[in-house]
Formats: C-alpha cells, sequence, structure tokens
C-alpha cells in the first residue's frame, strides 16, 4: 500500500505504508513539515494573520452588537488596543467588583470585552477573532471517537466564563490530538494551515485565561 | 568492486535501521517481539454502501470579512441516510443578509462506512480529496469547508470510495436553503 500527500502547488508524495498507520503521524508530520518549502509556508501564515486586520478595517464603522450576539454597544471598544499593557491593581479591583465571572450574560461579556480594549490589557483583535472566525483552505478531515459539542467554542455566551474558557482550550487539545493522529489524508497546506488555527486559538484563550485569573 | 559491495552494505544497513526506528514508533510489530493489539488496532472490513449522514453545521461566511459569523450557526441531526437537505435557521440567515455573506461554512460528520477513499464538492466543484486511513471502530469523520451561496441555495457533496469492492462511488448530498 502507498500513501500520498498532496503538497502545495499539487505536488504529490508517495512513499510505502510501514507503519500500517495513515498519515501524517507525529514522525510524519515533522518529515513533511521540513520537506515543505519554505517561501510557502510563509506564504500561508502571511494569509492567514492579514485576514484579521481587513476585517477589524471592514466592521470599524459598524454598530457590531448584532454580531455580538445583539448587545448593546453603548460602552465601545477601543479599536486601537494593540493589548501591551498590563492590568494595574486599581483596574483589577474595579473590574472584580464590577463582573461576576461565574455569571455573565452576553451584555456582561460585552461590556468586559470593551473594558478590557479600554485598558489595553487586550488587542482588539483578540475581541473580533472571536466571532469572525478565519477559514483554513481547502477540506479539513477529522477523525473523533467523540463528537464536539454543538456549542464548540461558545465560550463567551453566557455562564460560567472560566469554566467555559477551561472546556474550550480541552476541546481544541483534543482537536490538535485528532489532527495529530489524523486517519486521513489531506492537502498539506490545509493540515498546516489548520494547525496554525488551532495553535492561534489555544494562544487566545490562553491570553483570556490569564486575565480572567486575574480579575475571578 | 569490493567498494561498491561495500556502499551497498552500509546503504542496506541504513535502511534497515530507519525502517525499525520507525515500526517502533508507531507500534509495529518487528522480529520476535510479540505485541498484542487492541480491537480498535485490527482494520476492519469497508462497507462505504452503509455510509451516512449524522450532522450537519452551517455558518455563514463573507467573502469581505474574511471569516465566518461563530455566534449563530444551523445545526441539524438525525439525518436518514445519504441526504443531508436542511434549512438555515433565522439566526444564521439573518447574519447571512446583513453581512451580505456569499457563502457558507459547513461541517458535516459521516460515518464513512468504511470507505477508503473521499472526494469532496461544493457547488458542484471538486475541492478536496482524499485517503481514509484504517477504519477504527466507534470513530466518525467530520469534513469543514465552505460551499458557495448562489440564488439564496447551496450545495454539498462527498463521495466515498472502496477500492477493492469494484470502485463504486457512494454520494452523501446535502442542500441548503438560504431564506
Amino acid at each position: 500500500m502507498q500513501i500520498s500527500v498532496h503538497t502545495p502547488r499539487d505536488r504529490q508524495i508517495r512513499f510505502s505504508d510501514q507503519s500500517k498507520r495513515s498519515m501524517p503521524s507525529q514522525k510524519g508530520e515533522m518529515f513533511f513539515e521540513n520537506i515543505i518549502n519554505a517561501t510557502e509556508k510563509k506564504e500561508i501564515t502571511q494569509k492567514q494573520s492579514g485576514w484579521i486586520d481587513s476585517c477589524i478595517e471592514t466592521l470599524k464603522d459598524k454598530d457590531i452588537g448584532s454580531l455580538m450576539g445583539g448587545v448593546s454597544t453603548d460602552k465601545p471598544l477601543n479599536w486601537d488596543a494593540d493589548g501591551t499593557s498590563k492590568l494595574t491593581q486599581e483596574q483589577i479591583d474595579y473590574l472584580r467588583s464590577t463582573y461576576d465571572l461565574s455569571d455573565m450574560s452576553k451584555q456582561d461579556y460585552y461590556d468586559l470585552m470593551a473594558d478590557l480594549t479600554n485598558m489595553n490589557a487586550i488587542s482588539i483583535k483578540d475581541v473580533i477573532s472571536q466571532y469572525v472566525k478565519p477559514v483554513v483552505p481547502g477540506v479539513v478531515v477529522l477523525s473523533a471517537s467523540q463528537a464536539r459539542s454543538e456549542d464548540f467554542g461558545q465560550f463567551n455566551k453566557y455562564g460560567n466564563l472560566q469554566e467555559n474558557l477551561l472546556q474550550y482550550l480541552k476541546d481544541l487539545n483534543y482537536m490538535s490530538e485528532r489532527l495529530k493522529n489524523s486517519h486521513s489524508t489531506m492537502d498539506s497546506s490545509t493540515f498546516f494551515a489548520f494547525k496554525d488555527y488551532l495553535n492561534d486559538e489555544k494562544s487566545l484563550a490562553g491570553r483570556l485565561e490569564s486575565i480572567f485569573d486575574l480579575i475571578a | 568492486m569490493k567498494k561498491v559491495l561495500r556502499m551497498v552494505a552500509m546503504v542496506m544497513v541504513m535502511l534497515t535501521f530507519s525502517m525499525t526506528a520507525f515500526a517502533a514508533e508507531t507500534g509495529e510489530v518487528t522480529g520476535d517481539v510479540k505485541v498484542e493489539r487492541s480491537k480498535s488496532d485490527v482494520p476492519q472490513p469497508r462497507f462505504p454502501g452503509t455510509a451516512s449522514i449524522y450532522s450537519v453545521k452551517a455558518y455563514a461566511y463573507s467573502t469581505a470579512l474574511g471569516g465566518y459569523i461563530k455566534n449563530a450557526y444551523t445545526y441539524v441531526t438525525r439525518f436518514t441516510g445519504q441526504f443531508g437537505n436542511m434549512s438555515l435557521n433565522a439566526a444564521t440567515a439573518g447574519y447571512f443578509h446583513e453581512y451580505n455573506c456569499d457563502k457558507l461554512y459547513i461541517e458535516v460528520e459521516i460515518d464513512s462506512g468504511r470507505a477508503d477513499m473521499y472526494e469532496v464538492y461544493a457547488g458542484g466543484t471538486l475541492i478536496g480529496k482524499g485517503d481514509f486511513g484504517p477504519y477504527y471502530e466507534g470513530f466518525t469523520d467530520v469534513f469543514s469547508f465552505l460551499v458557495p451561496v448562489n440564488g439564496n441555495e447551496a450545495n454539498w457533496k462527498i463521495v466515498l470510495y472502496d477500492r477493492e469492492d469494484a470502485y463504486h462511488g457512494v454520494p452523501l448530498t446535502g442542500f441548503i436553503s438560504v431564506d
């Protein structure tokens, strides 16, 4: 039996299935990561990071309350926030007294995001990328022994924020594991783009988690 | 001549070493080592004719935004067999029109019927194909991809093949109405 993997620009690689497992396995993943032309990987990464800037430009002048689930945007977001500041003790005390992270509504969550952008503790990209998600090129195929929750990734809707976020991180880790041990082949540019997407999501969830830990 | 033979021998040794190392890492049985396999390690017979759709989830996607709107989706489950026809709910359709969306981002969960190859079509165009690995008991496959919307309609198709059984394609098809 042979396994084929499609690389960007329609290159195809074939080799014997020595392992009796479909690729990419962990070792195979490293192998293919090395052989993909560095320029091609750079192109994929640039495309992925560029989408959010144009998305923010498009949304900047709109009332995005509906995008966030029909909330009031009386408290404005800071569209220039780059998330480079650390919360002061005074800000932490204010946030603690204002929000109950164990019982949040959609409106509470939006207001919290607005406060955090105005304190520059998170970037506007961190906020918008929770509501608009990029799609990797091609077709992603994942085998799973458990269904993803219907509400996958909707940690910011209502309820206990920290618990929801923790569940989301668990789901992301499960998906990473399934991708690593994928039973199916897919276009290699799709494979690596999806891997990067999962890493970006984990990174965002991690940033939010560390802030929520401070103000819980 | 001796030099050539020595080089051939070296290559053989290197090949043996690399194959053994690879096999060991992935749990392959080598030499006299006996490894008991669990049931899930045994590839099962393939029956693509029994393939079916479990669920379809659809989000509104805007090319202008460069992404799909996560806040609302339409999730339909318990399809009977190989057809996954559905309509967007009011929330998803609302976003679709409000943000001038032109595509749907969908996640289709299927029982592949132990097929060993797939093709995916969106709006009649082949957008991806690949191989399934060995079938493991208890696993389903989730396909995620974009489908264009034309005239408030979107359609997709996943065709499953079994190389060892006459190579007939079994289509799972879906139609999504955007009103």
